[in-house]
């Protein structure tokens, strides 16, 4: 019963990797993959409609680490405070920009706010990759890491990847979503986080037995790990064939192969800090039985917006 | 200051900002579902100006809502942890069901109202906003099921010095929660009223062209704002049925917040005075034809000056519930004082700097865009656009000549 709790979370925060990561990954590269204002403007409309779908999941896996997990939220937000509030600060900044950008013609006004979601784009995964590196190292149950295990070589290697992988996922999100003429835009972008990404999860590979990290499960991380740049080479393949649809579902693989990589590593630290089973009744009574309908809602909201952007599409951001 | 202070002014600070935002959002969202319902009936081209108009201004509002509740939501984990310890385990409940089953619902739904003009058919896309005001409301009762459980812990055992869910009905059903929300709910609709009413009379004042749809718009306010402030005024004197008696003491003056009672009391009765009266000024289109034309718009102006009011008056509210609760977090249970996280004052400060300063500046910068879009009138509106517009000047879309 409490792994279907730690199931649920991971369904969460899978379903954010997949769907926010191709909105950070975008974001990153709004102004190097759109060259001037108005192809800027088409990014914005490609990921427009995912933007709040998409950031939910991650509102609701901190809703249910509050309501499954109180012992573990505590915990985890008391420990990670600065990089949890960098967290919050760039996601933040990176809605805001992009809800902000075309509100007003200056082009001034929207090369600032650009500015804004490429850095906050790339600061928020970043921040989240951090988070991950920290919590395989071992989540404290009282106080803070050090500095050198907050922000050390090891936890910034996993912000890095976790930047390259969504990087990626974004730059092919957008070759799927964008009308056809453009999607070579994405090309250059593709390549270099595909290489950049198989590099660094390469380097996670070497580095988690040489820092040491006292992951309980190695056994299933690692797998994750091979599986993460298997579909990386792979999504890199069919790109270049067009195969559009079946490349993102290989980067949405990668994407979301570091937070699962840290959970199933993690696990029994994690099952630390559930709540009580009243609470997990009361809960398995509320919420468990919505979730087919969040999961259904969703689909319909990528089933309406399945094609590619094109006349006749909402144009807002 | 210390660590407790810096705690609460941060909480205090996400709280009213996140609250100056959702108080619009929900005054908004079921006048714009029921202006689209009408266009969705009717199919006139004015119903629909109406909804796009009115629904832009609802949804650059709601942007902030949604960061702003981004923060909220780390709040308690980053500087309350005693309070996670202690209550974690009945007060998370309904705030993860908040998150689950309301919030992420409305925000689904929201994006694909936004992206799904002219795509989805009119029925369906009608029925989304509608489903956009339920959840959004589902999110309220929710929060004020959380909220409601600190003013008077119902439902709940403590054991071995943790609380844990007893009687998950009387959480469900406290007045400290019903009450509020039973007050919130019209204090919604009369400050979307009162902004809708604001946003007219600027129109009114500047001689607009397009006199019938602030007609219109006027119409639904009115009505709207009179029959609300009726509850928002009732509602509010029911909670005097179970205030706590520190609570009472705030109300009988003395503390730093009394003054919050008065303010509350005095605003809402004026309001109701001015809908009911507003409400005669229908008959005939009186309200921008009336004579003398110096009075007529002397009242313009009153409403176009006084529209930020009602947001200081519901940032009483909270200021009055929340510091009158003091010293307690959870009443009569838990302290403030033993509830907070025992970081260091330079980091939560830090952080207090941080977040201050980005939502003073992007507040000031969302209500700069919403003034924009607002004094723009129903001419080249942004929600439902196909990119083309007097502000693009180069077509978004190819293929579009």
């Amino acid at each position: 019963m409490d792994v279907l709790w730690l199931g649920l979370l991971g369904l969460l925060v899978t379903g954010w990797s997949v769907l926010d990561g191709a909105v950070l990954g975008l974001g990153a590269s709004l102004r190097r993959i759109g060259r001037d204002g108005p192809e800027r403007r088409l990014l914005l409309t490609a990921l427009g409609p995912f933007l709040l779908g998409g950031e939910v999941w991650l509102v609701a896996t901190f809703g249910i680490l509050i309501g499954a997990f109180p012992g573990l939220e505590k915990d985890l937000l008391s420990a990670y405070y600065p990089v949890v509030v960098g967290l919050v600060a760039s996601w933040i900044l990176r809605d805001i920009g992009i809800w902000f950008r075309s509100r007003r013609p200056s082009p001034s006004w929207r090369r600032g706010w650009e500015r804004v979601v490429v850095v906050a784009s790339t600061t928020m995964p970043f921040a989240w990759g951090l988070l991950l590196g920290n919590v395989v190292q071992g989540v404290p149950t009282d106080g803070r890491p050090g500095v050198e295990t907050l922000f050390g070589p090891y936890s910034l290697l996993w912000g890095a990847v976790v930047v390259a992988v969504f990087t990626l996922h974004g730059a092919v999100f957008a070759a799927l979503r964008l009308p056809p003429g453009h999607r070579t835009r994405t090309a250059v972008t593709v390549r270099r986080s595909g290489m950049a990404a198989l590099a660094l999860l390469a380097a996670v590979a070497v580095a988690t037995p040489v820092f040491g990290a006292g992951l309980d499960r190695p056994l299933p991380a690692a797998v994750l790990g091979v599986a993460a740049a298997a579909a990386v080479l792979l999504a890199l393949r069919l790109y270049e064939r067009g195969r559009d649809g079946w490349a993102y579902v290989c980067t949405a693989v990668a994407a979301a192969a570091p937070v699962l990589a840290a959970g199933v590593a993690s696990a029994p630290r994690l099952l630390d800090g559930l709540a009580t089973s009243g609470t997990l009744d009361l809960l398995a009574v509320v919420v468990a039985p919505l979730v087919p309908v969040l999961l259904a809602v969703q689909a319909w909201m990528w089933w309406t917006f399945r094609h590619r952007v094109g006349v006749g599409s909402a144009v807002f951001f | 200051m210390s660590v407790l202070d810096l705690s609460r002014l941060q909480f205090a600070l996400t709280a009213i900002f996140h609250f100056l935002f959702v108080v619009l959002t929900l005054g908004l969202a079921p006048i714009v579902a029921f202006l689209q319902t009408r266009w969705a009936v009717t199919g006139k081209e004015i119903h629909e100006r109406l909804t796009r108009f009115w629904g832009q201004l609802y949804i650059v509002n709601y942007a902030m809502g949604i960061v702003v509740g981004l923060a909220m939501e780390f709040q308690f984990g980053l500087h309350w942890s005693g309070l996670m310890t202690f209550a974690g385990d009945v007060f998370g409940a309904p705030l993860a069901t908040e998150t689950l089953v309301a919030f992420f619902l409305e925000s689904t739904f929201l994006g694909m109202w936004i992206f799904g003009w002219g795509r989805l058919n009119r029925w369906v896309h009608t029925t989304l906003i509608w489903l956009v005001v339920l959840t959004a409301y589902l999110s309220a009762y929710w929060v004020m099921v959380a909220n409601g459980f600190l003013q008077d812990p119902v439902g709940h055992v403590v054991e071995n010095g943790v609380a844990r869910i007893d009687d998950f009905g009387a959480l469900l059903t406290n007045p400290q929660a019903v009450g509020a929300l039973l007050h919130i709910v019209p204090v919604c609709l009369l400050t979307g009223s009162v902004v809708m009413v604001g946003i007219c009379s600027w129109h009114f004042l500047r001689g607009t062209p397009d006199v019938d749809f602030f007609r219109r718009s006027l119409r639904v306010a009115v009505v709207v704002g009179a029959v609300s402030s009726v509850f928002a005024v009732g509602n509010g004197y029911a909670q005097f049925g179970y205030l706590t008696d520190e609570k009472s003491q705030v109300f009988d003056g003395g503390h730093w917040v009394s003054f919050a009672w008065p303010l509350m009391e005095i605003s809402g009765t004026l309001y109701m005075m001015i809908f009911f009266g507003l409400a005669f000024f229908l008959i005939k289109n009186a309200f921008d034809r009336a004579r003398p034309a110096w009075l007529r718009r002397f009242w313009h102006r009153f409403y176009v000056w006084t529209l930020p009011w009602p947001f200081v008056v519901v940032a009483c509210g909270w200021l009055l519930r929340e510091v009158g609760r003091q010293p307690w977090v959870v009443y009569g249970e838990l302290t403030t004082a033993e509830a907070v996280s025992d970081h260091a004052a330079g980091t939560v400060l830090t952080s207090l700097v941080l977040f201050g300063l980005l939502f003073a500046t992007l507040a000031v910068l969302d209500w700069w865009l919403i003034a924009r879009l607002a004094r723009r009138g129903p001419h080249d509106l942004v929600l439902g656009s196909d990119g083309i517009g007097r502000e693009e000047p180069e077509f978004v879309l190819a293929g579009k000549d």
